[in-house]
């Protein structure tokens, strides 16, 4: 005879966990993505992503290559991908920064791929062992026109995985380089995990109208402007629909994009927003809220940074007295963006060189609080 | 796409955009012939140009699949794409890039990598002396002194022999000739058909810069050719292709260990999150120790979380973690109030009080030392002389444990055992004894 007990216990099996960091996690997204080429070169704090792709890599049937350089790093999986095959680097900033120009290429290419931005604290080399935020506006205006790259931003090793699927799916479903923002704390600290509870989008196989260098069907690609079957073209006509197609295909899937967590409360004193590693001291903010009744306060995480989650911003403002934005750069890169979005000034909450943490969350929803 | 027998594999409308007497034309007809020679399938070829004028004769190439490269990039370009063909398909792919001297300076390094790799890329250099497009600078592969834009843009610096170069990083087969070669078209077809990478310098003619040279000196030469000592026949270097290494290398290479699988083993007593910083030298193991202290915790039901720092140098300096353990779900990971620090050596000492951690010690926290270390109201042990210097850290947490109890030792025991530190555990065990909580310092507490 079976008991209800007995029934539960075989449905919940006793949790199995792991310690991993959100760079390992990242290196597993990538590979249930179907990712089978990387290349990489290693800098911190973005090196276990390298590491745990060059172990796993070769048994999953693929490539993973040391670049000498992180440009070389990024072209390798530029070719790789036009070859037909899901690509992915990761780096940091004074990577990314050298990474910019291929980035572009990627995008005027229409060659989807996967750029891991591990952020440290910069500028140039900055703190290479130390967190930060603060590369959010130098990857949304890593384009010369302003085009929208996505970027998600993860904020536990599970949000690693699972954007890191994410971004791939979108670099597939639009043709184009995706940027996955992650901090030094996100992927260096270690974490406990489950991997019976990671959730994980469907995959998105590539399909036309991508179609391969090496394939049956010639391909012509370019960077230069071009009309519809890669020829150089003068930017009129047909090259500029193009760029303006280039952007136009992002922004159509912005509302799609649009990953975040949010609990509406009507009426609150404050909404937090966060992202990242400040996520993480943001909800334990909301916590002590919540629990001690002080402030009717709700929080709004947000996980895709761009294209700008433009409606859930809208709506958890309207739901509030005042926003409060908290990140851990110098001025407020991301408080600005939701400005911009709003129209009206919002309270910002940085700080530069440290996590920002609960309790600096707390005095400033007190600090002009009635 | 057509098939491997056609006669020529630019479009049949194809002007090559050349001025009148440039080398480019000459050179890209030889191409063509190669690849008719060659009686490649057209689906299995990637011309990838570099910017510049040879770049724009890409596109014209109507059979074979073309891809127009950043400037100094098409090298590597091409690379990813052969890499990925030979190692992940069908390993058809005939890649060729065709590049100026210019771009090849400005990709220099990505020229001497894809020589290292060995994919099968074919590297046209079309070497002109001076970037023709911009019709500015001599670029490095111009010979001394040689006039470009006039006077004030001539080159003051020796030319870059690139073969050489590229020779000492054992490209498999370099060649440099002459634009006006009559063997020209065997030379590229014998440089595509090696299967590695290939590269052909052609010291090329360029109308536009001679023109320059007319008005400063009033004389025309090939002057490059005599600097190079003319042409150089195919030099070969047998190597393996990247991923034939590749692959030897990690054929027999066992699968990545499976990850460990921590279940609830043991209880814990704990009722609030408790936040611990171990610090001690780099190398001496210390965060292999916090990570031993948090699977032991997984197993005794806690979640717990490891921020790690260390200097950019992994083996010198400080290194310290600081561990978070809780009943509760965590979710800020910083440490502001310690309740319990463990330092093992006078940098690790150093870094604590750095950051101004002993005065924010949490009330009724303790401080776990080195006997060497100076630390008032510390509990003071002798980590380093009775665990080593290796596991003096694993020593300091484990007594912290034992002084704790909020789980068993057996806990950390077993987590130590599983990363394989059973030989350190009689000695770390020795140290923690000392530190285990006697019921008389409880009743004495009470």
């Amino acid at each position: 005879m079976t008991t209800d007990v007995e029934l539960l216990d075989v449905e919940r099996p006793q949790p199995s966990y792991d310690l991993v960091s959100g760079n390992r996690m990242v290196a597993e997204g990538a590979l249930t993505a179907g990712c089978r080429f990387f290349a990489g070169y290693p800098i911190a704090p973005a090196f276990e992503v390298f590491h745990v792709m060059t172990e796993a890599l070769p048994q999953a049937g693929g490539l993973a290559v040391s670049a000498p350089d992180d440009i070389t790093a990024l072209q390798y999986c530029i070719g790789a991908s036009m070859a037909g095959y899901r690509a992915m680097t990761a780096t940091s900033g004074p990577g990314w920064s050298l990474m910019i120009e291929s980035v572009q290429y990627a995008l005027m290419t229409e060659t989807p791929l996967v750029v891991v931005v591990v952020q440290r604290l910069g500028p140039a080399t900055g703190g290479a062992t130390h967190g930060a935020q603060g590369d959010v506006r130098l990857v949304e205006f890593c384009t010369s026109g302003g085009y929208t790259i996505p970027v998600f931003a993860p904020s536990t090793a599970a949000d690693s995985f699972a954007l890191t699927i994410e971004a791939f799916n979108w670099a597939e479903r639009l043709r184009m380089p995706v940027v996955l923002l992650s901090d030094k704390e996100v992927g260096t600290t270690i974490q406990r995990l489950d991997r019976a509870e990671l959730t994980a989008p469907d995959i998105v196989q590539r399909a036309a109208p991508f179609t391969p260098v090496g394939g049956p069907a010639k391909v012509a690609l370019t960077g230069s402007a071009h009309d519809r079957c890669g020829r150089l073209m003068k930017p009129a006509g047909e090259a500029l629909e193009l760029l303006r197609a280039l952007e136009a295909k992002v922004v159509a899937q912005a509302h799609a994009m649009a990953r975040f967590q949010y609990r509406p409360v009507s009426n609150a004193d404050v909404v937090m927003i966060s992202f990242g590693v400040t996520a993480r001291a943001m909800k334990e903010a909301c916590h002590h809220f919540q629990d001690t009744g002080e402030r009717l306060v709700t929080c709004l995480k947000l996980e895709t940074l761009f294209p700008v989650p433009e409606r859930i911003i809208r709506h958890a403002a309207a739901s509030a007295r005042r926003i409060l934005v908290c990140e851990e750069n110098l001025t407020g890169q991301y408080a600005a963006v939701i400005e911009s979005v709003l129209g009206r000034p919002v309270e910002r909450l940085t700080k530069l060189g440290a996590l920002i943490t609960p309790d600096e969350i707390i005095a400033a929803v007190r600090r002009t609080g009635p | 796409m057509t098939g491997p027998g056609r006669t020529s594999w630019l479009a049949e409308t194809a002007q090559l955009p050349y001025c009148e007497g440039c080398s480019h034309a000459s050179v890209l007809h030889a191409l063509d012939q190669a690849l008719v020679s060659l009686r490649l399938d057209p689906a299995d070829v990637a011309i990838v140009t570099d910017v510049g004028c040879v770049g724009l004769a890409g596109e014209l190439f109507e059979a074979a699949h073309t891809v127009h490269a950043l400037h100094g990039r098409s090298p590597a370009t091409a690379t990813g794409l052969a890499l990925a063909d030979e190692a992940l398909g069908p390993g058809r792919l005939k890649t060729v890039v065709l590049i100026g001297d210019g771009g090849a300076l400005v990709g220099i390094g990505h020229l001497v990598h894809a020589a290292l790799v060995n994919a099968d890329v074919t590297v046209l250099v079309h070497n002109n002396s001076w970037l023709g497009t911009s019709r500015a600078q001599p670029s490095a592969l111009a010979p001394e002194g040689a006039i470009t834009a006039g006077l004030a843009a001539a080159s003051f610096t020796p030319p870059l022999d690139i073969v050489k170069l590229l020779s000492a990083a054992q490209a498999g087969y370099l060649v440099r000739t002459f634009a006006d070669d009559p063997d020209l078209a065997a030379a590229i077809a014998a440089a595509i058909d090696h299967p590695g990478f290939a590269l052909i310098e052609v010291l090329e003619y360029c109308p536009a810069r001679n023109a320059h040279r007319d008005e400063a000196e009033g004389r025309r030469s090939d002057e490059a050719v005599a600097v190079f000592e003319g042409k150089i026949e195919p030099q070969r270097v047998r190597r393996p292709p990247f991923v034939e290494t590749y692959r030897s290398r990690h054929a027999g290479v066992p699968a990545p260990a499976p990850r460990p699988r921590l279940a609830a083993t043991y209880k814990s007593t704990l009722d609030r999150p408790v936040c611990i910083v171990v610090a001690g030298t780099a190398g001496e193991h210390i965060q292999t120790a916090a990570q031993v202290l948090c699977a032991a915790a997984v197993t005794a039901e806690l979640d717990c979380t490891q921020k790690n720092d260390n200097p950019v140098t992994v083996g010198t300096g400080f290194s310290l973690s600081e561990v978070i353990l809780s009943p509760f779900e965590i979710s800020f990971t910083g440490i502001e109030w310690p309740d319990a620090i463990i330092v093992t050596s006078s940098e690790g000492l150093a870094e604590v009080r750095r950051r101004g951690l002993l005065g924010r010690l949490a009330a009724g926290g303790v401080v776990v030392t080195d006997k060497q270390l100076e630390v008032s109201s510390a509990l003071s042990l002798p980590l380093r002389q009775i665990a080593s210097p290796q596991h003096a850290a694993l020593a300091g947490v484990a007594a912290w444990l034992a002084h704790s109890q909020i789980f068993p030792l057996e806990a950390l025991v077993d987590a130590a055992g599983q990363r394989g530190l059973s030989a350190a555990i009689g000695p770390v065990l020795a140290v923690s004894g000392s530190a285990r909580r006697r019921p008389q310092d409880d009743a004495a507490r009470d």
